[in-house]
């Protein structure tokens, strides 16, 4: 039960980790181009959503493991 | 422009995703479940379809079904997040499906986006959807397919062994627009016995072993093409048969009586040239002239150095597309395949790229060539450089000097090795080419 719980958090984890790494590489595109300001800031706060959403999904799992 | 399919429940990753993929220029539709992945596919036809594996209302399997039925397949791509699961999904959708791994960076997303338009690209960079290149020996080839194929003339093409003469024979009769179809045969790998019975049919009981009626070749072609590949190489006899056939556009089937009137182009093909053709007995000159109405001359690959990198490029672009890779040529590799000289000439060329490409380590980027890539064929061709031959009328000294020199090419100019070779001292090895040196300037 504790190893699928804990296997549920790491998938949870790895799909934000996911969001992440895209909204970045979209970051980086958009910086080449003729950067539209709220489109940046935008992906930039997709990224802190989803890191913030990583924190208490690591606490989580923290929880179950202890 | 590539029409991209999203499927997949979380928002934060289907946002951030298709602002990405329309920023490189692609069409992108978003569906977050199974059900509606289902209706988008129904609707419309998708390029790519980048599938998440676990959907709220079942599995990313389960659209495959309605993928594979569409008439112009796309091309399916797994977002998963284990390297492991690529055998499983592997197992299930089969060959030809692609995986991106989590987390998604752009060097993996963007090849697999742009892949399809390379595939769409080589196909429409391939004349009369078969042959490729861009040369001024095979644009020449192209205006004469234009033209022939206007016409119900026979085709006779000439070329060395692996330049594609069948593919000629595909264009003309595509371009042709024939309502009828092409029917091919190897001249060569018929046996005399039965060649009229191949190419005219027989009737039932013509001969022992005819337990039924046989269509031959002829009609077979009827309203379409028949390809003659190595005419040459029938039978000099058994070619006043095939003659009148040209002559009178009627065929006789083997132990039949009725005469059956046949309407198709015959091309046919030989390596020979046509001074070959001329004096080695291989074909009559009456037949000759039915079937070369119209000759076209194939160049061998040397003569079209220039369409190697197309030529590259398009047969990995088929092989990527089979295999569901995305292997690469750099302009090393292209240096490297444009610098060897290709003595089978296309087949010989499309073989050393297809044992490159599995020798490839499928998670390289770029084609690794093999240390030695010719054929054993072409090694052969390439050992034996020059054709010698004892003519009367030469002078021993004559005969003397090209031993020396065939021997020197052999040995790569090794003049210890080649003086053991030819069994004189490395003194007299030296003696002679000075002597050759002084003849060649005029002090002898």
């Amino acid at each position: 039960m504790q190893t699928e719980q804990l296997s549920h958090l790491r998938h949870g984890i790895r799909n934000k980790l996911n969001t992440i790494s895209v909204s970045a590489e979209l970051i980086k595109l958009l910086a080449q181009k003729n950067p539209d300001p709220t489109q940046l800031q935008k992906s930039a706060e997709r990224i802190l959503n989803e890191c913030r959403d990583c924190v208490q999904l690591l606490e989580a799992s923290d929880a179950i493991e202890n | 422009m590539t029409n991209v399919l999203l499927v997949d429940d979380d928002s934060g990753f289907t946002e951030a995703t298709s602002e990405l993929i329309a920023l490189l220029g692609h069409k992108v539709t978003v569906a977050d479940s199974v059900s509606s992945a289902k209706q988008q596919i129904a609707e419309q036809s998708f390029d790519v379809v980048l599938l998440d594996i676990m959907l709220p209302d079942g599995n990313g399997f389960e659209v495959l079904n309605d993928l594979k039925s569409k008439s112009n397949p796309a091309k399916i791509v797994f977002i998963t997040g284990h390297a492991a699961v690529k055998s499983v999904v592997n197992s299930i959708a089969g060959p030809g499906v692609s995986y991106l791994l989590k987390p998604i960076d752009l060097p993996a997303l963007k090849p697999l986006l742009e892949s399809t338009n390379l595939a769409q690209a080589s196909d429409d960079r391939a004349h009369f959807g078969v042959l490729i290149g861009e040369s001024a020996p095979m644009k020449s080839v192209y205006t004469m397919i234009e033209r022939v194929a206007t016409t119900r003339a026979n085709v006779m093409v000439m070329g060395e062994s692996g330049t594609g003469k069948e593919l000629i024979a595909k264009a003309i009769h595509s371009a042709s627009g024939a309502k009828g179809d092409l029917v091919a045969t190897n001249c060569g790998a018929l046996s005399p016995e039965l060649l009229s019975s191949e190419l005219f049919g027989h009737e039932k009981g013509a001969f022992t072993g005819a337990v039924s009626r046989k269509i031959g070749l002829f009609e077979r072609a009827n309203n379409g093409t028949l390809f003659l590949d190595e005419i040459t190489e029938m039978p000099i006899d058994m070619q006043p048969t095939l003659l009148r056939v040209l002559e009178t556009g009627m065929i006789t089937r083997v132990g039949g009586t009725e005469e059956i009137p046949v309407n198709c182009r015959v091309v046919s093909a030989t390596n020979r040239t046509p001074e070959q053709i001329a004096t080695e007995n291989c074909l009559r000159e009456d037949i000759y002239f039915r079937l070369a109405v119209f000759p076209i001359s194939l160049p061998p690959l040397r003569d079209r150095e220039g369409d190697i990198p197309l030529l590259a490029d398009y047969f990995l672009s088929e092989l990527n597309r089979e295999h569901g890779s995305h292997i690469q040529l750099n302009d090393a590799l292209l240096e490297k395949l444009s610098s060897y000289t290709w003595s089978g000439n296309v087949r010989e060329f499309r073989h050393t790229l297809y044992r490159a490409f599995i020798l490839t380590d499928p998670q390289s980027a770029y084609l690794q060539l093999p240390v030695d890539m010719g054929s054993p064929f072409a090694q052969a061709n390439k050992d034996e450089p020059k054709q010698s031959g004892l003519k009367a009328g030469t002078t021993i000294q004559e005969v003397e000097r090209e031993l020396i020199a065939l021997t020197l090419e052999k040995v790569d100019g090794d003049k210890p090795k080649a003086a053991n070779m030819l069994g004189i001292s490395l003194k007299t090895l030296y003696n002679r080419l000075n002597q050759y040196e002084a003849l060649d300037s005029g002090n002898l």
